[in-house]
C-alpha cells in the first residue's frame, strides 16, 4: 500500500478529498524547486485546513544555506516548530537547530542525490529523523533493499522532473551576459549535440538542472509497495498533474514513460563498461 | 599565527613521495576501493602502508579518501578495509557518508574522520552537528567566502580544511549527477564524465538562443594565492590542493609556490612576488581565479567557448643525477629543448638556478642540437650541483 504526497497544489481544495496522505510546501527564502512559496502565516492557515482533513503537511527546507542566512533560518525554524508540520531538510544545519531548540515533532531527511543506502538513513534515524526522501539515481531493487533494511519511513519521487544537479552559480545570467543578450526568463532548455536529448536549466536561487522528460514511475508502482510516493508538480501544467495524481491513486498504469534509473543501474567504475 | 597544514593530492606512491619531498605536510590518496577518482591509479593496501611509513618517517600525515556515496551493496568489505587502514596507521579517512562515523565507533576502529567537501558544509550550524557526532575535521564547501569561513571558525572552533588551488565542480560537490544522466557513469562513485566541460545549444522553447558561442557551464580553476595570509589569520587549519590525477611536475610546482608563501608569512619574510602567480598559471591548463572567497563567481569565472584549455611544454626534464667530475646534469627529458635555450632548475626548499644550455649530450655521449625524444637520458653542463628529482622547466622568468 502506497501513500501519496502532493507538492504545493495551486488549489488545495481540489486535492484534499482525494486519497492522498499529505501535502508538501516550500517556504519563502528557505526552499527551492516549487512553483510558489508560502509565508509562515500561509503555512499556519494551511495547517488548520489539513488538520481538519487528516492530512500531513511537510515543509521542505530543501536548500543548502550560507553562513549569512543561518540566524534568520534559526528564527524561521523556531516558528515552524510551533506548527504541526513535518520539517524536511537538506542541510544538516536544520537538524542541529531542531536539536538545540528541543524540537519534539517529526523531521525528514531530504537526501536528494546522497540518499543511496540504508546505513546513512539509519545514522539520521538514530538521531531522531524518522523520515527520509531518497535518491532518484537508484534502481527499484535498490529502493526496496533500502526500505527492507531500515526502519526509516522512506519517501521516493513518483512523478515530476528529476533534478540532475545544483549550482550556486548564476549560470544563465552569466551566459546571457557573455553573449550580450537579454535573459527574458529563468527557465531554458539545452541540447546535447550527440544525442539531441533535451534538458532543462532553471535559475532561481541556485541554478538547477532537470531532465527534459517528466519522470513517471507508474508502470512500476506494483514493485514500489509500502513506500511514500511524492508527486511533484514543479513546472508541470496543473491539469496534466491532476490527471496523473488520479492515475497514481487509481493505479491506472501506463507504459512507455520516462522512468529514470528505476530499471537502469549506473556504472561504478569505467572499466565496468567493458 | 598557527602553522597551517599544506595538503597535497597523491595519485600514486611515486607522487606521494614527490609531494612530501616538495613541501607537503600531508597527502591525501585513494585506495583501490571506496574512493572517487576511480580513473586515478590509486593505492593498494601495501602501497598505502609504504606511503604511511614514508610520510611518518618525515613527520608528515596521510589521509585516505573513502568518499564514494555508498549504494546498498557497496559496503561489502568496508569494515575490513577500514581496519586495514588503521593497521597501516593512516592518520584519517576523508568521507562524506556519515554512517561511517557510527561504523568506526561500533567496530572500535581507531581512525580520525574528516568530513569530505562532498557534503557541502557551508555554515556553522551544520559544522556544529558534525563535530557533535565525532567528525574531527570539516572540509568546507568551495562555495564558502572568507567571511563565511571566519564566522564558522569563530562559532565552532572547528578544525577546517579549505581548498586553495585546483579544478572546481560546476555544482555543489556531491549534488551533481549530470554524469549519471548523460553517460550512466556514477559521479558520486568515482566515474564522473565531467559533463560540465561539454558544450550545448541553448533554447527558449523552439528558438535557439546560442549562436557560435555555445552554452557552457565549465568553471575556471580556483587559485587562492593572494588570500593565504587572510586564510591563516582566520585560522584555517589545512590548505588543500586539488588534483589526484595531476602530474609530478604540476604537484612539485604548485607545492613549491605555496610552501614558499606559507613559510614566508610565518617567518615574516613574505613579500608579494608576481612571479608566483605566473608560475602557478603556467603549469595549469586552465585559467585559475579566486572564485568564491570575496564575491560570488560571475561571467568571468566560467568558460563559454569550446574547451579553452591550453597545454604547455614548460616541463623539460627530471634530474636523475649530477656528475661532479664533468659538472654535468644527467636528466630524463620530458619536452623539447635546444642548445641556447634558457632553463630553470628547481627543487625542494625553494632551490632554483637559471642557466643557458651550452650543449646537449645524448646517451651515446654525442653532442646533439635538440632534445626531442621524451624519456631520453641526456647530459647538459652546469657548474652548480643539483639534486636527484630536481625538475627542469623553461625559464619564463628571465
Amino acid at each position: 500500500m502506497n501513500k501519496f504526497y502532493i507538492t504545493n497544489p495551486s488549489d488545495i481544495d481540489r486535492y484534499i478529498n482525494l486519497d492522498v496522505s499529505g501535502f508538501i510546501f516550500g517556504i519563502e527564502k528557505f526552499s527551492s524547486e516549487f512553483n510558489s512559496y508560502l509565508s509562515l502565516d500561509e503555512i499556519s492557515l494551511m495547517c488548520d485546513k489539513c488538520k481538519n482533513n487528516n492530512k500531513d503537511i511537510i515543509i521542505f527546507l530543501n536548500r543548502l544555506y550560507f553562513e549569512s542566512e543561518i540566524d534568520e533560518l534559526r528564527e524561521t525554524i523556531k516558528e515552524l516548530s510551533k506548527l504541526n508540520v513535518i520539517i524536511g531538510f537538506t542541510d544538516d544545519s536544520v537538524l542541529n537547530i531542531l536539536d538545540e531548540i528541543g524540537f519534539k515533532g517529526e523531521s525528514m531527511l531530504i537526501a536528494n542525490h546522497l540518499g543511496t543506502n540504508s546505513y546513512t538513513l539509519d545514522f539520521y534515524l538514530n538521531r531522531g529523523v524518522k523520515n527520509a526522501y531518497i535518491s532518484t539515481e537508484i534502481t527499484i531493487d535498490e529502493i526496496n533493499e533500502i526500505n527492507n533494511h531500515t526502519n526509516s519511513n522512506i519517501f521516493i519521487k513518483g512523478y515530476g522532473y528529476l533534478n540532475m544537479a545544483t549550482s550556486s552559480r548564476k549560470l544563465l545570467t552569466n551566459y546571457f551576459m557573455f553573449i550580450n543578450k537579454n535573459k527574458d526568463k529563468n527557465s531554458y532548455t539545452f541540447k546535447d549535440f550527440v544525442t539531441s536529448k533535451e534538458f532543462k536549466i532553471v535559475e532561481e536561487y541556485n541554478s538547477n538542472f532537470y531532465t527534459g522528460d517528466v519522470y513517471n514511475s507508474i508502470e512500476f508502482i506494483d514493485k514500489l509497495d509500502n513506500l511514500n510516493i511524492i508527486l511533484d508538480n514543479y513546472m508541470i501544467d496543473e491539469e496534466v498533474f491532476y490527471k496523473e495524481v488520479n492515475n497514481f491513486i487509481n493505479h491506472n498504469i501506463s507504459e512507455g514513460n520516462y522512468t529514470g534509473f528505476l530499471d537502469k543501474k549506473t556504472v561504478y567504475k569505467v572499466e565496468d563498461y567493458e | 599565527m598557527n602553522r597551517p597544514e599544506l595538503l597535497a593530492p597523491a595519485g600514486d606512491l611515486e607522487r606521494l613521495k614527490w609531494a612530501i619531498d616538495y613541501g607537503a605536510d600531508a597527502v591525501y590518496l585513494g585506495g583501490k576501493e571506496f574512493s572517487l577518482r576511480s580513473n586515478a591509479k590509486n593505492f593498494s593496501l601495501e602501497e598505502i602502508k609504504e606511503g604511511c611509513e614514508y610520510a611518518h618517517e618525515r613527520n608528515k600525515k596521510v589521509y585516505v579518501t573513502v568518499n564514494i556515496l555508498f549504494h546498498e551493496n557497496d559496503t561489502n568489505g568496508l569494515i575490513e578495509y577500514l581496519k586495514h587502514l588503521e593497521e597501516c596507521k593512516v592518520d584519517a579517512i576523508i568521507s562524506s557518508d556519515l554512517f561511517i562515523l557510527d561504523l568506526i565507533k561500533k567496530e572500535k576502529i581507531n581512525i580520525e574522520f574528516h568530513l569530505s567537501t562532498q557534503k557541502s558544509s557551508l555554515n556553522s550550524e551544520a559544522v556544529k552537528f558534525y563535530l557533535k557526532n565525532g567528525v574531527k575535521r570539516v572540509v568546507l564547501a568551495r562555495e564558502c567566502s572568507l567571511e563565511d569561513m571566519k564566522s564558522i571558525k569563530i562559532r565552532t572552533n572547528a578544525d577546517m580544511e579549505v581548498f586553495i588551488h585546483g579544478a572546481m565542480c560546476m555544482g555543489y560537490s556531491g549534488r551533481c549527477t549530470l554524469s549519471n544522466y548523460f553517460t550512466n557513469r556514477d559521479s558520486n562513485r568515482g566515474a564522473c564524465a565531467q559533463i560540465c566541460r561539454w558544450v550545448f545549444d541553448l533554447y527558449d522553447g523552439d528558438e535557439k538562443v546560442s549562436n557560435e558561442t555555445k552554452f557552457s557551464f565549465a568553471p575556471k580553476d580556483q587559485q587562492l594565492l593572494l588570500y593565504i595570509k587572510e586564510l591563516m589569520e582566520i585560522g584555517v587549519n589545512s590548505f588543500k590542493i586539488e588534483g589526484r590525477m595531476k602530474s609530478v611536475y604540476y604537484l612539485a610546482t604548485i607545492l613549491s609556490v605555496y610552501r614558499k608563501v606559507i613559510d614566508g608569512i610565518l617567518d615574516g619574510t613574505y613579500k608579494y612576488d608576481p612571479l608566483d602567480e605566473i608560475i602557478l598559471r603556467r603549469c595549469a591548463n586552465r585559467e585559475s581565479l579566486p572564485q568564491y572567497v570575496k564575491e560570488f563567481p560571475g561571467v568571468n569565472e566560467q568558460y563559454y567557448m569550446d574547451r579553452e584549455e591550453k597545454t604547455n611544454q614548460d616541463f623539460l626534464g627530471v634530474v636523475l643525477g649530477y656528475d661532479k667530475e664533468t659538472k654535468e646534469i644527467i636528466l630524463e627529458e620530458r619536452n623539447y629543448f635546444s642548445v641556447g635555450d634558457k632553463i630553470n632548475i628547481f627543487g625542494p626548499g625553494n632551490r632554483s638556478i637559471f642557466l643557458d644550455v651550452k650543449y646537449i649530450k645524448n646517451e651515446d655521449g654525442n653532442l646533439v642540437e635538440n632534445a626531442n625524444h621524451p624519456r631520453e637520458v641526456l647530459r647538459i653542463p652546469c657548474t652548480t650541483e643539483v639534486s636527484v628529482n630536481d625538475l627542469i622547466r623553461v625559464d619564463f622568468i628571465n
